[in-house]
């Protein structure tokens, strides 16, 4: 690693381990976890005898958790569980499944005096009381049935992907899906795998976490958070494994984190790339490269290098669309006639297969004009110049402002802090007095200069 | 001016906003990367149209390096401006106070924070309050892009847009030949039509600046002509000398966005 790399790795430690979920909110998180769960799993589910599988999803499953944005400030955290009740798909409507879930979370919101569930699309949404930070916590609740045999006819007919293997699929589930466009609403089934996905994202990190300093990574979690309010580890040694990240993982929080920054306030906010879209792309260009990608920044730019060279694509001139050798035997991001295709590696939708198979991320990128297709490869393009902005940076002072324009002012103040690199006041404001108004009286020039934009 | 010069100038002005101004609410400070900015809130009170606007922003005012021979740039940072907006520049979020060259002739007849502030900054953040609240802009605006500039160009000059790049490749070739006939086709030398205007404008940016704006123009004026039409052919006489250095620079441009 040359110096400069090694800084801005430095620094993009940092940045993620404010990004992170701190180790006391993961505990508090897996603590209501746990207590959903057991109620969850004591529930009334008519015609189901065992009780059903709950489990985490998401960024939590992941380890990819980043905290989000709102507004102007850091907000709080989600976390997304699953409810698979053991009843058969065949005897079963969703509406009736989704119902029948509901029932249960509103019965533990009632009994913990919390408001009623709030009922989503595909999920339940519970929210809690904010914490001292003043952040929300809410947790989704997916209800769900087994469907492995979906899961065998994938694995049957995409026999030459290895993430379809049925060691991923044979846990495929029925989800509810609730279209608000008719009247009344319309309940359907729809196919999902988070079981799947998560063994093989994990599958794609373990390898990762022989080359990790994992002693190194609980001490810097322990220093950070040891003086927080609900801070309650005695040593870096009781920090649980599940808060070690790979340089995978801290990529894609990275990504993620920067994506928000960026389409903050933007027109095209509304096609900000999806993150199961960045975590899948992430992992597919992280795969197999564990002992060679051994750093976060390492990581970061071979991903976002090569996600770059897919740009081509959403050329309006065909001619254009030409990619390197590299990436086109990859078949990570692929553009045919005007539909783009992404395949949820654990249940795929290649171009040519029926509408109901599989799942393709990619499905909405073509409305607009391209506009998610365009929004994605122009937000890779800013990513990748802000790293070489910070990586051409001089010294920590001069990473300053290229941090706040990353990542946010928040975080880069607090890194640059912890860099013992602080802006110094030289004027102060002065207060006001009683004689002088708030807002002072402004005489326009004669000839205003006319307001112009890029 | 050294560092310690330009501290002291930016403190002075900023003491003169603070009280003489009555912006009470702006700080100085030094930042991680020894950039000077005034950041705090800007209040203002305005009458327009018999409409009375008064507002409030958060902003940054960055100072140059080469202050006050350069005017500064600014942010709000209190988000009341979206990003969409579409007189921000869309990555940086900058605000786009005017035309560049625009800002630099205003800044000039000042030179100092007071001035920025009450002559560029405001009547940009009055514009966007006139507009959130009334639906336009209280003394116009300029299209995005290299139509604001070419507009800016021909309204300076009071000509067209062939006679506006005639004039304006004097700048960028920083030229200015004393028996030519004026480009506007008046039949006068250059000198005693608008010559004087040429003049005006010479000190505010540098040839390369002009040369890019030339460019610019020329590249989107090219678009609306037949190809290879007399009129066509003509306006490539008109390009900057150093035209093929500003490839890569327009490239750069529009990347920016």
């Amino acid at each position: 690693m040359t110096p400069n790399e090694k800084r801005l790795n430095d620094i993009l430690e940092q940045v993620v381990q404010e990004l992170d979920i701190p180790p006391h909110k993961y505990k508090l998180a897996m603590e209501r976890f746990g207590s959903i769960k057991s109620h969850l799993e004591d529930g009334n589910y008519p015609h189901s005898t065992p009780p059903p599988s709950i489990y985490l999803q998401g960024s939590f499953r992941y380890g990819t958790v980043t905290r989000p944005i709102n507004g102007d400030k850091d907000a709080g955290f989600d976390l997304d569980m699953v409810c698979e009740v053991k009843r058969e798909k065949d005897n079963d409507k969703p509406k009736t499944l989704k119902d029948d879930v509901g029932l249960v979370v509103e019965d533990y919101a009632q009994r913990n005096g919390m408001i009623s569930p709030e009922d989503k699309r595909r999920c339940w949404t519970l929210k809690y009381a904010p914490d001292s930070d003043g952040n929300d916590f809410h947790v989704d609740v997916l209800p769900c049935l087994p469907d492995m045999s979906a899961g065998s006819k994938i694995s049957e007919q995409n026999n030459s992907q290895d993430s379809t293997e049925w060691q991923y699929t044979r846990t495929t589930i029925a989800i509810t899906n609730r279209d608000d466009n008719v009247i009344p609403p319309k309940h359907s089934w729809r196919s999902s795998n988070p079981n799947g996905y998560a063994k093989w994202f994990n599958d794609i990190c373990l390898p990762a976490f022989c080359f990790i300093d994992s002693v190194r990574q609980k001490d810097m979690l322990f220093d950070m958070h040891k003086s927080s309010e609900g801070f309650s580890y005695n040593r870096a040694t009781d920090i649980p494994n599940e808060l070690l990240r790979t340089p995978l993982q801290r990529a894609i929080q990275i990504m993620k984190r920067h994506r928000d920054i960026r389409f903050k306030g933007q027109v095209n906010k509304k096609h900000k790339p999806i993150s199961m879209i960045i975590t899948t792309l992430a992992a597919q260009l992280y795969k197999g490269r564990a002992s060679e990608l051994t750093t976060t920044i390492s990581a970061l730019r071979h991903i976002v290098n090569l996600l770059a060279e897919h740009a081509g694509l959403a050329s309006d001139y065909i001619t254009e669309r030409t990619l390197s050798e590299t990436v086109v035997g990859m078949r990570l991001i692929q553009r045919v006639g005007d539909k783009w295709y992404i395949p949820n590696p654990v249940n795929p939708h290649y171009p040519g297969d029926s509408e109901a198979k599989g799942e393709n991320f990619a499905d909405f990128w073509h409305e607009d004009n391209h506009a998610k297709a365009k929004a994605f490869f122009r937000w890779v393009g800013w990513l990748r110049d802000d790293l070489d902005h910070l990586i051409n940076s001089k010294d920590y002072r001069d990473m300053g402002r290229p941090l706040e324009d990353a990542f946010g002012e928040s975080i880069a103040k607090r890194v640059m802090r912890n860099c013992g690199v602080f802006p110094t006041v030289l004027v102060s404001k002065i207060s006001l007095s009683t004689d002088t108004p708030k807002y002072p009286k402004v005489e326009l020039p004669p000839k205003p200069s006319k307001i112009w934009g890029i | 001016m050294d560092d310690n010069e330009l501290v002291q100038l930016v403190a002075n002005q900023l003491c003169e906003a603070q009280i003489e101004g009555d912006q009470r609410d702006l700080e100085l400070i030094l930042d991680y990367s020894g950039q000077l900015i005034v950041q705090g809130t800007i209040y203002f009170c305005i009458e327009h149209k018999n409409h009375i606007v008064e507002d409030a922003y958060k902003v940054k005012i960055f100072i140059p390096s080469k202050y006050p021979n350069e005017p500064p740039i600014a942010k709000e940072t209190g988000g009341a401006i979206p990003n969409d907006y579409k007189h921000k520049f869309i990555k940086s979020g900058y605000l786009c106070i005017g035309i560049p060259v625009e800002v630099k002739m205003v800044f000039a007849k000042h030179k100092s924070l007071l001035g920025f502030i009450n002559a560029l900054l405001i009547p940009s953040l009055f514009s966007y309050s006139y507009y959130r609240d009334y639906g336009e802009f209280p003394y116009g605006d300029r299209d995005h892009g290299i139509e604001g500039i070419n507009d800016f160009y021909c309204e300076y000059f009071g000509t067209d847009t062939f006679a506006a790049i005639g004039l304006l490749k004097h700048l960028a070739d920083s030229e200015f030949p004393q028996n030519q006939k004026c480009p506007c086709e008046s039949g006068k030398d250059l000198c005693f039509c608008h010559g004087r205007k040429v003049l005006e404008l010479w000190e505010h940016q540098s040839p390369d600046e002009f040369a890019f704006d030339l460019f610019q123009i020329i590249l989107s004026y090219s678009f609306q002509l037949k190809f290879m039409t007399p009129l066509w052919l003509k306006l490539s006489n008109f390009m900057p000398k150093n035209w093929p250095n500003l490839i890569d620079m327009w490239s750069m441009y529009a990347k920016a966005g």
